[in-house]
């Protein structure tokens, strides 16, 4: 046993005794783990205040904080539950909380927020989580997606720095111009895994019939659709690691130079900071090219807490503490950091309108203003995970020549149909 | 012969290899037949290149009939020659002796094994048959005519495989005979391989998957994630995972494969993949030292297993008062080790998904000098460098710029992965033309496999890898909860072998092959099936739902596109065993027994229903499928219980993945389990894959009637419907 290790245990026990003798009757300790996305490094320091404005609030309270990868979180999340030791709150996304609810491991956030509480965050925000009438989830934060591009490709090109595309057609025109002026890739878009299912949507392109029991997503408008992005990538105009690596490679790729726009919210200018200065330099914001049904797929970001956790009811607590006004519009407010909060007052708060030199400053401002177009568009069904994989078979199939479009798109509504 | 056999005999060349037989007849009646045994799948795999069938049959004969060895044959030879006799005790065939040439007088009536060049008997018999050897690497001669069997290798592992390729044919004659057959083959890729994750877990279960799957599948390489196995080097900053195989268990893992003329290539995953290195290492503050963090700032936690993405394997640390770097002090060290223990060609190095801290790039020049290093210190111990293609392949022009790139060495193996059915695989032919060796690695899909094969075939690569992430630490649980990515070696090791067999939809599917794995994998441990009589019972008076439904109102009230019309009523046979379907047009509407469940139709129905009998069997068979797919794996979606005369009562537990799935294809396992039998596959009319299940339940006291089974639901979504029940009087 090291020297600490041993100092630590006789200070724990003589405040036991002293306490004993004194004949106080010592809060028993409470340990809340709790697991966030990704939020290391940026975000540390600030995660670590809140923790330990929590724990001053609430004495006998400890939080161990915990961040997990993002392409890592479901899984381990799954692991740490079946073992018996999960967390007591956890970072989730709407498509994570959904997948993982309907296995019955999440608490009923419905049930144990009052509905005072549930009144403070964006009525729709609270319903992303949704699942066969409850939500399991409290909603966090949410990041429209804007448009970073390059200007120095966007120059090289002969696209108007100055006025960048603001409607997917637009884009598909810009990207083109920059592969074939620059041999860089103009945009990755986003089409990996189940994402098709979010461009669908942002276009006017229904997923399932208005009684949710019947998939339509194989029209001659939703087959053109796909069918214009295949002929994109035969042609070349967006890499071949698209697919498998989605925005974690477009973000990468963007990063190093190698991109001439890249489609994700705000927060990801942090990182390009960091990770390229340079490419940072020459990096100017747009709003996010609006699709046919002029509307944004905004990813939320909510916590929840497993059935396993033993400290339901402190758990609970802790979260709606994370995610009270005051904390996200903190969050919000963090030097570089363009994220928005899902509770009412926060949101209304004049920091969001303030304008600034620097990218950081446009992207939250044209952030903010998208925010009335921006909705989680996850496609909520039972049996999620089969359906999303034949979804994302069925893309496969269509960027990899196995099947046309149609013959995809109609082979994974027949699969979904006798699903549902 | 025995009139009974004759008969048998001749069922045996009437059915069908697989499916239901469509007959006519009542339900609930006593028949001859309840079960005869089905016939071996018809095709070899892998499929030779070529075979030209003849009309005859070579018969076995114990009394006179010789496995015939050259006078100069070794172990290899020997083993070869087990392995046959191995395979006709298991069919139940004739003991046949193993002699040396000068022991007969010529090779009639008998098995003649080896190579010609050291077997001078097989050298004439072949002159004689005007045969000429094939002479590629690996391949073999197989002549099968009624007058002898000559199994002529072109080398060692050449005679061996003939002998995998005589051992499919005995099958099919169930060890008594062999159809006439002359065969000329040889692989296509020199490098035929298995990705395996070594643990203490894995023990025999690797052994078993060598002798019954790999080997006769033609595999000759494993690729064997050894990064858990208990190192003792770096024992001063690291502590390997007790989790991970000993040292003793890879020895006895190695012995088998070169039984089975398989080697064996480590792979020690560096930089990315590094929890074994994080998740060891002495203490945290360590953790933070060696992650590589451009940024400063990273989590190491024991616990919860959250380690750094990579680690930098130049840092400087301190390790007992010395300065070293990780490299030094442990991936080099283990490395040595791991070359001592398993004396490889080969060490694969891994450097995939080499990525830094929230995904940011990492250093390129820092990933190849790596590569160089560790190299250069493989070539020191005459061993050939293995490294993934992802990185180099994702970010190649920016590797090629980077002026380490030069510095590769020229022996370098580079696997490049892809999963997915990808029509076109341009790395391998990237890594060609950039001078280096290639093996494309594949995962289950079946094209992926065949696409795969064929593009390395083309640029001229080495051969291919099929991996398996089953995680560590539950290998042998893959037969029950990833049985996908078992069975599906059959299709890859066969494309492996010839790029020129028949595209995915015209090679055997995932049932079929399915249905082979689970039938290598128990081979020999039950002696061969005979026939019995039984009762098919009628399930009329109980059944509650139609499995046609033309209305909107049966099955799952979809309407006639999404219903089990393809299973046509009548009597049909599966797996041998004779069974009814219900045709609910003459049953009040009804055919099946659907249980009550979350799914609307299944709500209003019975959540027990009791099939009475009341006869003896010695085995029940039931054909069932669940009417939706369970949230999780294993979950219990029923029970039944079948009730004796006196009292006496056995439970037969439904647990979904495992004896009852969805009788709708499961997009996302397939196949998940070996104890899953596939009793009957089609299509609905909108072209969804369906299937049922069956399951064997064997009395334990026969002699007593069988009063009733009681089926009942757990009432999920994966709740339990009936096709069909067969008593039989003699268990299979």
């Amino acid at each position: 046993m090291s020297s600490r290790a041993a100092r630590g245990i006789a200070l724990a026990t003589a405040i036991v005794l002293v306490m004993a003798a004194a004949g106080m009757s010592a809060p028993r300790p409470t340990t809340l783990e709790f697991w966030t996305i990704s939020l290391q490094p940026f975000f540390t320091d600030y995660v670590n205040r809140l923790i330990a404005g929590y724990q001053r609030a609430n004495p006998g309270v400890q939080v161990k904080w915990v961040d997990v990868q993002f392409q890592a979180v479901e899984q381990k999340l799954l692991a740490a539950i079946a073992g018996g030791v999960p967390p007591d709150v956890v970072n989730l996304n709407v498509e994570f909380t959904v997948r993982i609810a309907e296995k019955g491991a999440l608490a009923d956030m419905d049930a144990a927020v009052p509905a005072a509480d549930r009144a403070k965050y964006f009525e729709g925000l609270w319903a992303s989580t949704r699942f066969r009438g409850r939500a399991f989830g409290v909603p966090w934060y949410i990041a429209p997606p804007v448009l970073f591009y390059n200007t120095d490709l966007f120059k090289r090109a002969g696209v108007d720095t100055l006025k960048p595309p603001d409607t997917e057609e637009r884009m598909i025109a810009a990207a083109r111009r920059i592969k074939e002026a620059t041999k860089s890739y103009g945009f990755m878009p986003l089409m990996d895994g189940t994402r098709l299912m979010h461009r669908f949507l942002e276009n006017g392109l229904p997923m399932l019939s208005p009684d949710g029991k019947r998939a339509v997503f194989n029209s001659p408008a939703h087959v053109a659709y796909l069918q214009r992005y295949v002929d994109l990538f035969k042609g070349d105009f967006f890499p071949d690691d698209t697919l498998r690596r989605g925005f974690s490679g477009a973000v990468e790729r963007y990063s190093a130079g190698q991109l001439g726009m890249l489609l994700v919210g705000p927060q990801f200018l942090l990182r390009i900071k960091e990770s390229n200065p340079e490419i940072y330099a020459k990096t100017a914001v747009g709003r996010y090219p609006l699709g046919r049904g002029k509307v944004i797929h905004a990813g939320l970001m909510a916590l929840a807490v497993p059935k396993a956790s033993k400290k339901q009811q402190q758990a609970v607590k802790f979260a709606l503490y994370v995610t009270n006004d005051a904390n996200q519009l903190a969050f919000s407010k963090l030097p570089g950091t363009v994220l928005f909060p899902s509770t009412k007052k926060a949101a209304a708060d004049p920091f969001f309108k303030q304008k600034g030199a620097g990218p950081e400053f446009k992207a939250r401002a044209i952030a903010a203003d998208q925010l009335r177009l921006g909705r989680d568009l996850t496609v909520v069904v039972p049996d999620q995970s089969e359906l999303y994989k034949i979804f994302r078979e069925a893309v496969e199939s269509a960027f990899f020549g196995k099947m046309s479009a149609k013959e995809a798109l109609d082979w994974a509504v027949r699969e979904w149909n006798a699903r549902l | 012969m025995p009139g009974s056999r004759v008969w048998t005999f001749v069922l045996l060349l009437i059915l069908p290899a697989a499916g239901w037989s469509p007959a006519q007849g009542a339900a609930g009646r006593a028949v001859p037949d309840a079960f005869v045994p089905a016939a071996s799948a018809a095709e070899l795999l892998p499929a030779p290149k070529e075979a030209a069938w003849g009309k005859g049959a070579f018969t076995l004969n114990a009394r006179a009939g010789r496995i015939v060895l050259g006078a100069s044959a070794g172990d290899e030879d020997l083993f070869a020659a087990r392995e046959l006799t191995e395979e006709l005790r298991a069919l139940g065939g004739p003991a046949l002796r193993v002699v040396r040439e000068g022991d007969v007088s010529g090779a009639v009536g008998h098995i003649l094994i080896g190579e010609p060049a050291r077997h001078p008997m097989m050298a004439q018999a072949l002159q004689a048959a005007r045969l000429s050897p094939v002479t590629q690497p690996e391949g073999y001669v197989l002549r099968v005519t009624p007058r002898e069997i000559l199994v002529a290798g072109a080398d060692r592992r050449g005679t061996f495989y003939g002998v995998q390729t005589l051992r499919q044919l005995l099958r099919r004659g169930r060890g008594r005979s062999i159809p006439e057959v002359t065969i000329r083959d040889w692989p296509d890729h020199s490098v035929r391989a298995v990705h395996i994750l070594l643990d203490a877990f894995s023990d025999p279960f690797h052994i078993e998957l060598i002798d019954r799957i790999l080997a006769p599948n033609k595999i000759n390489t494993i690729v064997a994630e050894a990064e858990y196995v208990q190192w003792e080097s770096g024992r001063p900053l690291w502590t390997p995972d007790r989790r991970g195989a000993t040292k003793e268990q890879v020895r006895r893992l190695l012995a088998a494969a070169g039984e089975h003329h398989i080697q064996v290539i480590p792979l020690i995953a560096t930089l990315g993949h590094s929890e074994w290195v994080f998740g060891g290492l002495r203490d945290e503050a360590l953790c933070r030292q060696v992650a590589y963090s451009p940024t400063g700032s990273v989590t190491c936690d024991r616990a919860r297993a959250v380690y750094p993405a990579v680690y930098d394997p130049d840092r400087q640390i301190t390790v007992d008062g010395k300065t070293t770097t990780l490299n030094e002090a442990l991936i080099l060290p283990v490395l040595r080790e791991a070359v001592e223990l398993f004396r490889p060609g080969f060490l694969h190095l891994g450097h995939d998904e080499v990525r830094g801290p929230s995904g940011l790039r990492y250093d390129m020049q820092l990933y190849l000098k790596d590569i160089v290093t560790l190299s250069a210190a493989l070539r020191g111990m005459s061993v050939r460098p293995v490294i993934w293609g992802d990185v180099l392949w994702e970010r190649r022009e920016e590797a090629a710029a980077a002026p380490q790139f030069g510095d590769l060495p020229r022996d370098l193996l580079v696997v490049p992965w892809k999963y997915e059915d990808v029509r076109a695989y341009p790395e391998a032919a990237h890594f060609r033309r950039l001078g280096f060796d290639v093996l494309g690695a594949t995962w289950y899909r079946l094209h992926n496999n065949y696409l795969f094969s064929r593009a390395v075939r083309a640029a001229g690569g080495l051969g291919m890898i099929r991996t398996t992430w089953t995680g560590h630490f539950q290998n042998r649980a893959a037969l029950t909860r990833a049985y996908r990515q078992l069975y599906t070696y059959l299709s890859a090791s066969a494309y492996f072998w010839n790029t020129q067999a028949p595209p995915p939809e015209r090679f055997p599917g995932e049932a079929s092959l399915a249905r082979g794995f689970a039938d290598a994998w128990r081979g020999g441990s039950s002696a061969p099936p005979q026939p019995s009589a039984g009762t098919l019972l009628n399930l009329a008076p109980v059944a509650t739902a139609s499995h046609i439904d033309d209305d909107g109102k049966g099955w799952q009230g979809k309407g006639p596109d999404y219903d089990l019309r393809a299973l046509t009523p009548g009597r049909r046979r599966a797996g041998g065993v004779l069974f009814e379907v219900l045709d609910p047009a003459r049953s009040r509407g009804k055919s099946v027994i659907m249980l009550r469940g979350e799914r609307d139709v299944a709500q209003t129905k019975p959540a027990r229903v009791t099939v009475r009998h009341g006869a003896r069997a010695q085995c029940l068979v039931i054909i069932h499928a669940a009417l939706d797919r369970a949230v999780n794996f294993g979950e219990v979606a029923g029970r039944y219980t079948v009730r004796l005369a006196g009292g006496r009562s056995a439970p037969i537990e439904l647990r979904y993945g495992q004896n009852i799935s969805s009788w709708l294809w499961d997009a996302e396992r397939g196949i998940p389990s070996i104890e899953q039998e596939v009793a009957w596959s089609g299509r609905t009319a909108a072209g969804n894959e369906v299937l049922l299940q069956m399951i064997r339940w064997r009395n334990p006291q026969p002699e007593v009637p069988i009063e009733s089974i009681e089926l009942a639901s757990a009432g999920g979504r994966a709740s339990p419907v009936v096709f069909a029940i067969t008593a039989l009087d003699r268990c299979p």
